[in-house]
């Protein structure tokens, strides 16, 4: 099966790749250990009440959060078809051509290089309770419509590359166990990675930026990452921050105020400005 | 180096000799990171193009410029979804600043025609609002989009509707091809073509692309459909021709040997086709389109200079006269020195380029080249030329001398002006005045009289009656548009140092709209827009320059003024007192003011400096500009306490400001030694009087 889609015999859907694999038994299993393990601890912490309290906040209320910095999407809320008469005809007409999939082939080989093996379809997000992505990989934050994204992504408990460095995985080694998660099971995750740093009396911005620190050093963010397999659109999008940073342009608040209205006339509960 | 590089995300990466990624780099701002600290911004780009990364620095630069004309793009397309007004004044800004800093037109429109607008009014729009804000590349880019809507839906409705057969030799498809042209610019260069013969020429390149003999065939035709769909007029008129080719040939053969002779075109359609031309050409250039208005250009000199080159010459000078009254001093140039290479021998057009010489401080060479046209025929206007150019260097008694000089020169009306403005210029106001009622007696309709004399009153410190007057002379009759433009923005000064500043920023705005390469009108815009309290958007328009040109001073004293007013003293003490010696700022009193005005900012202000400036000032233009070297001068006296200068000139500001109350709060400010106010109401009467 690998990472098709569907079965190559029968077109039967299989669902997405990742999905899969994260789903796998042992996985579960190994997921749900730690987090036991880590219930424990902050039970004996005299926790176990925040424990519990921070996994139903986190299945129920947590999402899929992607960080774009303006110049890359505008190109996402720019919709060509509602600019142009006969734009699909003229543009879009006719079954997917040779340069449409060398265009894949391309952004696949970027994807192979920086990614390995889950090159091809993943695009990078974070899990995150407040609708925030870390600002130092872009300052616009799109939270994905849950719908649209439950049965296609999977996280792992930190960056990909950092990952890979504190578990010395080399090509060929196995991923270790429970350490990722699909959408059902983030809430378990979460608790294993922090557990041991919950606290009687906090906040629920406080469990938001457990989940998400970031102080705008790339090397030093921390988050849960989500991987979704496939794209999304501006279809796919529930609500837009944007959060400027000192050094960001008054070219790129400018672009961000374009895709904020852009968003807005599509969706119009969905646009919101962040905090200037 | 192998590398990939992102124009949306402005991005390269290259690849060590592994294959493997290395640093990212961003051509926008340099920053640089590791390949393995971003996955998360990587995944989201789709347009990754692989490259050969040789030279860092020049492939860099032109990957910046490859991200900001897709910049440009992103932002058109959000305009023209509409967006609110500030918003979209925002963005048209910014779409300027790239244009400013190398994005791609051409790649831009090219992409923009990428199919027929569903509201091509909002190019319409935009290029309007563009004018307003002094982007005039943004404006241009609109403006063509609009233009060109029309066609391109035709063209792509006659595409649509080609069947599919046409399409199977093709390893593109339909959609393919359609986007190839837009990528490689085609459509943009296709939509102007003006005839059958010109667009099947330029479908050339595709036909060349193809590689199979059925392919080139198969392109070959869907060319000669398009553009036999988008110029049919041109096929009925040449089956009509032959028919009638065919009647005559019965009766007459030697009249069908003449009219089948090519070449041949009767006077008066060779004339309306000339004129048609020079219309388009000035049209061209009024937009801003040289590269368009040099094509027909050579058209029309290729279709003229066959034989007889006087008509080519004179086509060219009554463009170069229309270039000129468009305040296209570039392009006036380049049509007249064709005419004079053509014909070096044509008065006319030496005048003219003694005329152009003259107006871009070109001095000397313009005494030259009007001895030139005096040589070959055109003694009198040539003579009349010389002296105004010495009227233009400041030299007044040489050019009165030269004028009175000319036979008969009373009875010569231009020649009466010209007198009338020197006595003006050098401060006669009565005899000027009363030369001007004289030239009004024998010539009612003289327009430049009238102006004269609401300059005098201007000058008087007489507003009221100054704009009476120039509001009888915008209902006259004028010798050219130039004319025209020139009196309705010095009508637009007065309104402005009136106080009247809102319709004085629509009447610039309005000039601006309707000549976009007045730079005069634009930086008058800019000034009241200062004035009105919108001093960032004003700097925008006034970016610094070298004068090379006579007047082109102006540019830099009034962006010195913006800069005073934004707070950044430094910037703007380099830029006046840097340029203080220039050949062009030497004799302009104004920029002198600004000089004394700029040593007396600051900490520790020059009072001495600027005192050595004022005195050399005196007989200022206008009233408003002696205000201001009396408040500058009683400034540096009250710093040097000079008790007896400073009352002596105390008094006589008192006096004036009767008249110009404004001048009181001056006084006061100044009497109270609050210098900050002081300097506030100082740059108030300068962007004023700019």
């Amino acid at each position: 099966m690998g990472e098709e889609w569907q079965c190559r015999a029968c077109a039967t859907p299989l669902g997405a790749p990742n999905v899969r694999a994260c789903s796998a038994p042992a996985e579960q299993d190994a997921l749900r250990a730690r987090a036991r393990l880590a219930e424990q601890e902050a039970d004996q912490r005299g926790c176990l009440p925040e424990a519990q309290a921070f996994c139903q906040e986190v299945s129920t209320t947590s999402g899929v959060v992607v960080a774009l910095p303006p110049n890359i999407a505008l190109n996402l809320v720019n919709d060509p078809r509602s600019i142009y008469q006969n734009y699909e005809q003229l543009v879009e007409g006719g079954a997917r051509t040779p340069a449409q999939a060398e265009s894949d082939r391309k952004r696949r080989a970027v994807g192979g290089l920086l990614f390995g093996t889950y090159a091809r379809e993943i695009r990078y997000g974070v899990l995150s309770l407040d609708n925030k992505a870390p600002a130092s990989y872009g300052e616009l934050s799109f939270r994905l419509r849950d719908v649209t994204v439950q049965q296609r992504v999977t996280f792992t408990e930190a960056n990909t590359y950092p990952f890979v460095e504190q578990h010395q995985l080399t090509p060929g080694k196995e991923i270790p166990k429970g350490y990722r998660a699909v959408w059902k099971n983030r809430d378990q995750l979460a608790l294993a990675k922090l557990g041991r740093h919950l606290k009687k009396k906090q906040t629920r911005a406080e469990w938001a930026r457990l989940l998400l620190q970031s102080e705008g050093d790339r090397s030093k963010d921390e988050f849960i990452e989500a991987h979704l397999f496939g794209p999304f659109s501006v279809d796919s999008v529930e609500a837009v921050e944007f959060t400027p940073q000192k050094a960001t342009s008054s070219e790129n608040k400018t672009l961000a105020k374009l895709v904020l209205a852009g968003f807005k006339k599509r969706s119009p509960s969905a646009a919101k400005k962040g905090a200037p | 180096m192998k590398a990939y590089a992102s124009k949306s995300a402005g991005i390269v990466m290259g690849l060590d000799k592994n294959g493997k990624a290395t640093l990212m780099t961003s051509a926008v701002d340099g920053q640089q990171w590791q390949a393995s600290a971003i996955p998360q911004l990587m995944s989201h780009i789709d347009d990754w193009q692989e490259t050969e990364w040789r030279d860092e620095s020049t492939q860099l630069d032109a990957l910046a410029q490859q991200h900001r004309t897709a910049q440009v793009i992103n932002c058109c397309m959000a305009l023209l979804e509409g967006q609110s007004a500030d918003l979209e004044e925002e963005v048209l800004l910014l779409v300027e600043e790239f244009f400013q800093k190398g994005a791609d037109s051409q790649a831009v429109i090219s992409k923009l025609l990428i199919a027929p607008l569903k509201e091509p009014w909002r190019a319409t729009r935009l290029a309007r609002n563009s004018l307003s804000l002094n982007c005039s590349a943004t404006a241009h880019l609109f403006d063509e989009l609009g233009l060109f809507q029309p066609l391109l839906l035709r063209f792509s409705n006659t595409w649509l509707a080609l069947p599919t057969w046409e399409f199977i030799e093709f390893d593109k498809t339909r959609s393919e091809l359609w986007v190839s042209l837009a990528e490689e610019r085609l459509n943009h260069v296709l939509l102007r073509c003006q005839s059958q013969k010109e667009l099947k020429r330029q479908w050339q390149p595709l036909v060349f692309k193809e590689t199979r003999p059925a392919a080139r065939t198969a392109i070959s035709a869907i060319g000669n459909q398009l553009a036999e769909a988008l110029f049919p007029e041109q096929l009925a008129v040449t089956s009509a021709l032959a028919d009638e080719v065919q009647d005559l040939a019965a009766d007459d053969e030697e009249l069908l040997s003449r009219q089948s002779r090519p070449g041949r075109v009767r006077p008066d359609v060779q004339l309306e086709r000339v004129l048609k031309q020079i219309k388009n050409i000035s049209e061209a250039v009024a937009h801003g389109d040289d590269a368009r208005a040099e094509r027909y250009l050579r058209d029309l000199i290729e279709s003229q200079s066959g034989g007889d080159t006087e008509h080519a010459v004179k086509s060219l000078c009554n463009i170069a006269k229309r270039c000129g009254d468009l305040f296209r001093a570039d392009f006036e140039r380049k049509c007249l020195e064709k005419a004079l290479q053509l014909k070096p021998d044509d008065s006319w057009a030496l005048i003219q380029w003694g005329d152009h010489l003259k107006r871009t401080g070109q001095f000397d060479d313009a005494i030259g080249a009007f001895r030139q046209a005096g040589i070959y025929g055109a003694q009198l206007v040539a003579s009349t030329a010389i002296a105004d150019v010495w009227r233009m260097r400041g030299e007044y008694e040489h050019a009165l001398e030269l004028y009175h000089a000319i036979p008969d020169w009373r009875d010569d009306r231009l020649i009466r002006m010209a007198t009338a403005d020197i006595l003006r210029f050098m401060g006669h106001l009565t005899e000027a005045t009363a030369e001007y009622h004289g030239i009004l007696q024998r010539w009612p309709l003289e327009a430049r009289a009238k102006a004269g004399l609401a300059e005098v009153h201007k000058r008087r410190g007489e507003l009221g009656p100054a704009l009476s007057l120039y509001d009888q002379v915008l209902l006259m009759r004028m010798d050219d548009d130039r004319s025209w433009y020139i009196f309705s923005l010095a009508r637009c000064h007065l309104l402005k140092l009136s106080g009247r500043l809102e319709e004085a920023f629509r009447a610039a705005d309005e000039l601006v709209q309707e000549v976009p390469f007045y730079k005069d009108a634009q930086l008058q815009r800019a000034s009241i827009q200062a004035l009105l309290g919108d001093v960032q958007k004003s700097l925008l328009a006034v970016p610094e320059l070298t004068p090379k040109a006579f007047g082109e001073w102006r540019q830099n004293y009034l962006r010195g003024l913006l800069l005073f007013k934004l707070g950044r003293y430094a910037d703007a003490r380099k830029l006046l007192l840097e340029r203080l010696t220039s050949t062009f700022v030497r004799h302009e009193p104004l920029y002198q003011l600004v000089a004394a005005y700029a040593y007396l900012q600051g900490d520790q202000p020059d009072a001495g400096r600027a005192q050595n400036i004022l005195i050399g000032l005196n007989n200022l233009e206008d009233v408003q500009a002696e205000h201001l070297r009396m408040v500058l001068a009683l400034h540096a006296a009250t710093l040097k306490q000079d008790q007896a200068r400073a009352q002596e000139l105390r008094r006589a500001l008192s006096a004036a400001a009767k008249e110009a109350p404004p001048l009181q709060g001056t006084l006061l400010a100044l009497a109270r030694r609050d210098f900050k106010k002081v300097l506030e109401l100082e740059l108030k009467m300068f962007l004023a009087a700019a």
